[in-house]
């Protein structure tokens, strides 16, 4: 069999893991993703709709991409018999799909990002890994960083070159340090009629974000939801606390008792319900993963449609 | 037995309350920066705005308890191993306790000042006195007040014994107090030690009467004579009225003046046909130091004596002596203790008998060599002129231990039974009624038929001479150290300073640890 080279980001000085906590994702890591995701997913598009493609079809299209094996169900008119001789194993050809359309991946830095330990690293590792996929897939992927506004834009761009630039952004991406908040709505500037989204965010907000999420969904032609919750945690101190909301600054006096921080876990899981539920009827993908996930197990589980639930 | 060493720190444990309420003043609480604020006020947490005066921090009483096991811990902690006072106080309890300072104030009130500043620290203390050692006396911390009356009463009770010091076979080196007049007390204290020695006294004037004493002329029937024995045991020459009185109504007055340590006797001669009884007073009574020592009385009535009888002619000598003894009452035949059998016949069976023999002698010359006393008799026997011994013919039925002899010659016999002893010289020599020897003879020959003294007691009354110091003297120097309980004191106060650490580690761990994420 001949082994199409993956080296997407060969040549590649790694990125510095203290500057970038999406150094995290390894090359190994994201082309064994990548290729469980490509035998998943081949040639479907990223979305749900209602023409549902054979799962493993082999996309037609002018673009030769690659040759893989021949599978159970692949239409022996995609064989290439001349490479399949040459390497004494039935191998069908790739096209890049005609139908791969153009993403643009929403990074919420609020504040609230920042507030839970865990959660803004995490956020970098999937919105990265995510863009990888997609990239590897032959998409156009671009990301928008926001907050109470659009902060930061990286077009959308294919290939190795997109996907550097990404984590470039991604690098120098920081939560904010209070204030502010988090205003997907304003991101609807920079989708087109057709592009699809992944919204990579806390969601903490007393909507979850719907309203947002159903003008984005009246825009894209499909959006995913990867929400990332940190723990809540009470610090076991006698007296009571000062809560003070990262985004609004609003101040809270506590008196805390062993249970709180269970409760204030409860009361995520119920806003992640709601938003799921949401999601769910409007058409869009969610997945929830909790700080302290592994990034390619949440996006493996998110690309397979087992959608994960926060507990 | 527990007890606490410094019961005042124990008032800090009134801090505990304010700790509580301090607990209740914390404004904001701790700063906590939360992703969504209204997961947390919809998780329902207790609310509140601003300052709270609610229910204080738990923590306080963690806080409480260090604070109070602390104080423990300073209060000094300790578990007593016996039921002992924590002190032992020697008190000299003498006559010079009793004096009067320069100031009006007694030696006994700073002496039981002294005790109960001794005893603020202490607790309990057991006093005795070195005349009264087997008494013990018990005392608790107290007012001075009351201290003084109960050494009043104590001193007051049971008269006082031999002089006793501590032997040292204590299980703790006791306190001395004491004034030092007395040599002999500060003799007998020499080398003992005392962790502790409060001097007693400043005054150290004081004029005595030692003795007053009477007895019956030795000229024949006549008025008694007395003496009044005084001592100056001050150190300046005082000058004071001796008042002597006969059922309470004076009847002679002496000026009297001594130089310091100087003694003196007055002798006086009792109103005729007067039978009560004799007082001698040093007067004024507030000009001295001691008022114990400035009066003595005796009845002469009720003097203690013998009963005797004398048979036969006996010689004026003898006669004059034996009226002039004080301890001997002539009573009738049949009723004396003693007889004085003056006849050459042998006497009859009676009581203990001195039987002088009537003259004429065997020899009218005294024997040539001196007379010696038989060794029991040998301190005790006056020494007799040889002008006065004279020998006798022995006469039959006397046999016996030879008492007093001159060489080969006995002179004076003993013989058991009957008890009688036989004086074979004549007892009429030249002037031996009006020297001592005489009557000193017939007191010892008489006492010695008696079995017990007849001068003793006296037939007066008196003191002893050194009693009446109340100056100031020596005493030995304290070994110093604490108040001497530590053998048997267990100190505890490491266990709650342990404790209260323990809580306080407890307590910063809880704290850091509070302010790390779980």
């Amino acid at each position: 069999m001949a082994r199409v080279p993956l080296g997407f980001l060969g040549g590649v000085a790694p990125l510095d893991p203290l500057a970038d906590p999406s150094a995290d994702l390894d090359e190994a890591r994201l082309e064994r993703l990548a290729r469980v995701a490509g035998y998943l997913l081949a040639g479907r598009p990223l979305h749900h709709g209602g023409r549902s493609p054979h799962p493993r079809s082999t996309p037609a299209g002018l673009e030769f991409l690659e040759h893989r094996e021949l599978m159970p169900g692949d239409d022996p008119r995609h064989v290439d018999w001349r490479a399949s001789a040459r390497s004494r194993t039935p191998l069908v050809r790739r096209y890049r799909d005609e139908r791969a359309g153009e993403w643009l991946i929403l990074l919420d830095r609020s504040a609230s990002m920042g507030a839970a330990p865990g959660a803004w690293p995490l956020a970098l590792q999937l919105a990265g890994a995510f863009a990888y996929l997609l990239l590897r897939l032959g998409h156009r992927v671009g990301l928008g960083i926001f907050s109470t506004d659009v902060d930061a834009v990286q077009p959308p761009g294919r290939g190795r070159a997109a996907y550097l630039a990404l984590r470039r952004a991604l690098a120098d991406a920081r939560p904010r340090e209070g204030g502010g908040g988090s205003r997907l709505a304003a991101c609807l500037g920079l989708l087109g009629r057709g592009t699809q989204a992944a919204v990579i965010s806390d969601f903490l907000t007393p909507d979850a974000m719907g309203q947002a999420l159903s003008q984005l969904r009246g825009r894209c032609e499909a959006v995913h939801c990867l929400q990332v919750l940190g723990e809540p945690w009470v610090p076991a101190v006698a007296g009571s606390l000062r809560l003070t909301d990262a985004e609004t600054g609003e101040g809270l006096d506590a008196q805390p008792d062993p249970g709180l921080a269970g409760r204030v876990a409860e009361c995520q899981a119920s806003l992640a319900a709601g938003l799921e539920r949401h999601c769910r009827r409007r058409g869009m993908r969610y997945s929830g993963c909790r700080v302290g996930s592994a990034w390619d197990r949440v996006l493996l589980e998110h690309l397979v449609g087992r959608e994960a639930r926060l507990a | 037995m527990p007890e606490i060493a410094a019961p005042l720190w124990l008032l800090a444990l009134g801090l505990a309350p304010l700790i509580r309420w301090l607990h209740r003043f914390h404004t904001a609480g701790r700063p906590l920066v939360v992703p969504a604020i209204f997961l947390w006020r919809e998780a329902g947490t207790a609310q509140h705005a601003g300052a709270r005066r609610g229910e204080p921090d738990p923590v306080w009483r963690r806080r409480a308890g260090i604070v109070a096991l602390l104080v423990l811990a300073l209060s000094g902690p300790g578990w007593s191993l016996s039921e002992a006072p924590r002190i032992s106080v020697w008190i000299e309890d003498g006559p010079a306790l009793f004096a009067r300072e320069s100031d009006g104030r007694d030696r006994l009130t700073d002496a039981a000042e002294a005790l109960a500043l001794a005893l603020r620290d202490a607790g309990e203390a057991e006093v005795r006195g070195l005349y009264r050692p087997g008494d013990v006396l018990r005392l608790q911390a107290g007012p001075a007040h009351d201290l003084e009356l109960r050494l009043r009463q104590w001193l007051t009770g049971p008269g006082p014994g031999p002089l006793t010091v501590p032997t040292g076979a204590d299980r703790q080196v006791p306190w001395l107090l004491a004034v030092g007049a007395d040599p002999r007390v500060t003799e007998a204290l020499h080398g003992t030690r005392f962790r502790r020695v409060i001097p007693l006294g400043e005054a150290t004037e004081n004029l005595a009467l030692l003795r007053l004493a009477l007895r019956p002329s030795l000229q024949g029937p006549g008025p008694p004579r007395g003496l009044a024995v005084l001592t100056n045991a001050g150190l300046r020459t005082v000058s004071r009225t001796l008042e002597l009185r006969l059922d309470g109504k004076p009847f002679e007055r002496a000026e009297l003046t001594l130089a310091p340590g100087a003694t003196t006797a007055h002798g006086f001669a009792l109103p005729g046909g007067s039978a009560g009884a004799v007082e001698a007073v040093l007067l004024p009574a507030e000009a001295d130091a001691l008022s114990l020592d400035d009066a003595l009385a005796i009845d002469p009535a009720g003097l203690p004596g013998a009963t005797i009888a004398i048979a036969g002619a006996c010689p004026a000598e003898v006669a004059a002596m034996l009226a002039a003894h004080p301890g001997l009452r002539r009573v009738a035949d049949g009723q004396a203790g003693l007889r004085v059998w003056c006849d050459a016949a042998t006497p009859p069976t009676g009581p203990p008998t001195l039987w002088l023999p009537p003259g004429p002698g065997l020899d009218a010359a005294p024997p040539s060599v001196g007379p010696v006393w038989a060794d029991a008799l040998a301190m005790d026997g006056p020494p007799l002129a040889a002008a006065w011994l004279r020998p006798i013919a022995r006469p039959p039925g006397i046999e016996g231990q030879t008492l007093l002899a001159a060489g080969d010659l006995p002179l004076i016999v003993e013989q058991d039974a009957p008890r009688r002893i036989a004086v074979l010289f004549a007892l009429d020599g030249p002037g031996i009624a009006t020297r001592p020897e005489g009557p000193v003879l017939l007191d010892l020959l008489l006492a010695r038929l008696a079995g017990r003294e007849l001068l003793l007691p006296p037939a007066g009354k008196g003191r002893d001479p050194q009693s009446a110091r109340i100056a100031p003297g020596p005493l030995p120097a304290a070994v110093g150290g604490d108040a001497g309980t530590g053998s048997r004191r267990m100190d505890l106060a490491a266990w709650p300073l342990a404790a209260a650490l323990l809580l306080l580690l407890l307590d910063l761990v809880r704290t850091a640890g509070a302010t790390m994420p779980r």
